[in-house]
């Protein structure tokens, strides 16, 4: 699904590291100031992210057609994008959901996002 | 950088260093999320739920590996049963003491069920769950098996939630890969296994006995309790079964949440439900509450009302085994017990709504006939009695065969036989299914009885719901006699010559409304 930024190595290493702290350390928290720990929960990005709710709900009204025009455009425009499916954020009314996420700017959501990009 | 404007914006996440879109809302002040309690469900539909490393940074895992580390099996029981966590799968018991009968018992080997069987229609929560958090279950599920002592698990989930079995599967493999489930975790000397058991999706099956039958591979039928479960359940060893939501909230408890679970919600039910709704309702979808919210809170606060300005009737909640809640009724807050003193129930999380053109002897209709072919026959009351009182109803609803008062009287006789039937039924089952089968029928005469009523006497549905309940007339002044209904009517019900008004005989007329719909000059009259 999605790709990590930096490859498998530095998720891997994110998660041994930290399950070991929670383990050994009981006392110690995530470094949230940590260069991975930015990265993987998307507080820093550097391409666009688009989420897509792809509950049941969201396939429902029609999530997997917007995920595929997503796709497709990204394919077509080579742009550098990742994709992210979601599961179902309990607006269920308001499926399609799709969020985007472009660097420097806060996560957007928009609803009824049919085939349109 | 603009936002298009032909497209509906929603709301944002306010992020660090991030600029922000203006006059968009942030998430948290979003009208239908601002008075919710996002607890179960924070993380769904806002981290991508096959990845183990998100979950972890937003701390996933650390309440497990913390707790196996410092705490000893029987403390987490206590602190589950001092939080006053109840189950979320309907029977609300107190899962910390449920628990401690399995920690209790001695034997070689103890197992955990997760189940994931939702059989109520209209109910969705587990499969939104899971769907969008799976690793907050499997961390709930650790975090049980541990306190109970059980290596070993099963995930009970029905065939139809093949998106949720997929990442179910795909959650299970990441947690496998980091060591987070198999043998010796961390070095600790505990091993867990847990397997996915795909069941065909019989309501029954969600009942805890009739549930184990099926993953020992036999009918799924329930047994006589006792021996509970807790004590000889799976393959005769102690079991612990517990709810999807009930096992996604502990991470929350354990180890260091105890006293902020307790500070949400009521004297008896505490923490935070999640509901489906669904039905006539502005905004459909998931919600989640601190108990002691009241239902009217979640309707009409959260979920917008009741669309096309139409008249709030009913919600029913808790399903086939729950009760109605009418608008006299609305301020009740969610908490299992003043849900029961009112006649309906907390159940796994369905609210349907219903509104004015809702007949309610067709809702019970409805779930009589869910309950009536779910009934798995063991029983001679549920199996037989169910659907007996399934043909009272039908009775009530069809058309007369003839207009006699004995007839009516025969039909009344139908809402007394009702009761007393329903009665029997709840007194004699021997599962929860039966016990609870009468509910939604003996709720609705009790709260909606004139409506009973109008259908037995005056043969009238206010909803005109009930269809063939309608007797169809022609209005003379109107007809053009232009034979159109005549050709279409499929029972040859309606006569007269081309050019004059035309005329509905009433014997044979079906009230199926297909002159209604075909008639171009308005002339055929409904009553
Ligand atoms: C007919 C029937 C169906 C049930 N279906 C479910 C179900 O789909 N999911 C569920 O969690 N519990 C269901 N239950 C309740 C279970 O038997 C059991 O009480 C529950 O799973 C215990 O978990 P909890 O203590 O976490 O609520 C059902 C009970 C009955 C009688
Ligand atoms: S009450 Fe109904 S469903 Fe339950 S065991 Fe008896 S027949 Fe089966
Ligand atoms: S037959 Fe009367 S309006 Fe058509």
């Amino acid at each position: 699904m999605s790709k990590k930024q930096g490859g498998k190595t530095m998720t891997d290493k994110f998660i041994n590291t930290n399950l070991g702290l929670f383990y050994n350390k009981p006392d110690n928290s995530i470094k949230t100031e940590s260069e991975d720990y930015k990265v993987i929960s998307r507080h820093k990005i550097n391409k666009p992210v688009v989420f897509v709710g792809a509950g049941t709900c969201g396939y429902g009204a029609g999530a997997g057609k917007t995920l595929e025009s997503v796709k497709n455009y990204i394919h077509t425009k080579k742009i550098d994008i990742d994709v992210v499916e979601l599961g179902c954020i309990g607006l269920c009314a308001a499926e399609p959901i799709v969020d985007v996420q472009i660097p420097g700017f806060n996560r957007i959501a928009f609803g009824h996002v049919t085939e349109k990009k | 950088m603009e936002i298009p404007t032909d497209i509906e914006t929603l709301y944002q996440f306010p992020t660090e260093n991030s600029r922000s879109w203006e006059s968009v809302l942030n998430f948290t002040d979003y009208p239908y999320f601002k008075n919710q309690k996002r607890f179960v469900l924070q993380n769904c539909g806002i981290l991508n739920p096959v990845s183990i490393a998100e979950y972890i940074a937003f701390g996933g895992y650390s309440s497990y590996l913390k707790t196996i580390k410092s705490n000893k099996p029987n403390e987490v029981c206590e602190m589950v049963e001092e939080s006053g966590l109840r189950g979320r799968g309907g029977g609300g018991f107190t899962t910390g003491t449920k628990w401690k009968f399995a920690h209790n018992t001695e034997a070689d080997q103890k197992y955990l069920i997760c189940n994931a069987d939702e059989g109520d229609p209209g109910a969705f929560m587990d499969r939104a769950v899971i769907e969008g958090d799976p690793h907050r279950l499997l961390e709930g599920m650790m975090l049980a098996a541990y306190a109970i002592g059980a290596s070993k698990s099963y995930v009970y989930i029905r065939a139809e939630y093949p998106l949720a079995i997929k990442r179910l599967k795909i959650a299970i493999e990441q947690a496998k890969k980091y060591g987070l489930i198999g043998e010796n975790i961390f070095g600790s000397e505990i091993d867990f296994e847990i397997k996915v058991k795909v069941g065909a999706g019989a309501f029954v099956c969600g009942e805890e006995t009739a549930l184990i039958n099926s993953i020992e591979g036999k009918r799924g039928m329930p047994k006589p309790r006792p021996p509970f479960p807790a004590v000889k359940g799976l393959f005769g060893k102690p079991t612990i079964i517990n709810n999807v939501e009930t096992l996604s909230c502990l991470r929350e408890i354990i180890p260091t949440g105890v006293e902020e679970f307790k500070a949400i919600g009521t004297e008896r039910s505490k923490g935070t439900k999640v509901f489906a709704l669904s039905g006539k309702v502005n905004l459909t979808g998931l919600v989640e509450v601190p108990m002691g919210t009241t239902i009217r809170e979640v309707i009409f606060d959260i979920a917008g009302g009741i669309p096309n300005n139409k008249k709030f009737k009913s919600v029913q909640i808790g399903g086939p085994s729950g009760g109605c809640i009418t608008e006299e009724n609305l301020d009740i807050e969610v908490d299992y017990d003043s849900l029961i003193s009112i006649g309906a129930m907390m159940g796994s999380g369905g609210l349907v709504v219903m509104d004015e053109d809702t007949c309610m002897v067709d809702v019970a209709k409805f779930f009589m006939d869910f309950i009536q072919r779910e009934s798995c026959g063991k029983c001679i009351p549920c199996r037989e009695g169910t659907r007996r009182m399934l043909e009272i109803l039908e009775d009530i609803t069809h058309k007369p065969v003839t207009s006699s008062e004995n007839e009516a009287l025969e039909r009344f006789k139908g809402v007394t036989q009702l009761e007393k039937l329903g009665k029997v039924i709840k007194e004699t089952s021997l599962c929860g299914l039966g016990q609870t089968a009468p509910n939604p029928v003996l709720s609705t005469i009790k709260w909606f009885r004139e409506e009973y009523e109008e259908h037995i006497f005056d043969r009238k549905c206010r909803a005109n719901v009930c269809t063939e309940l309608r007797t169809f007339t022609i209005d003379v002044d109107n007809c053009t006699g232009c034979t159109v209904c005549a050709k279409k009517c499929p029972t040859d019900a309606i006569i007269g010559s081309r050019k004059t008004p035309h005329f509905i005989v009433e014997d044979k007329c079906i009230s199926c409304g297909t002159c209604y719909d075909v008639c171009k000059f308005n002339s055929i009259v409904i009553s």
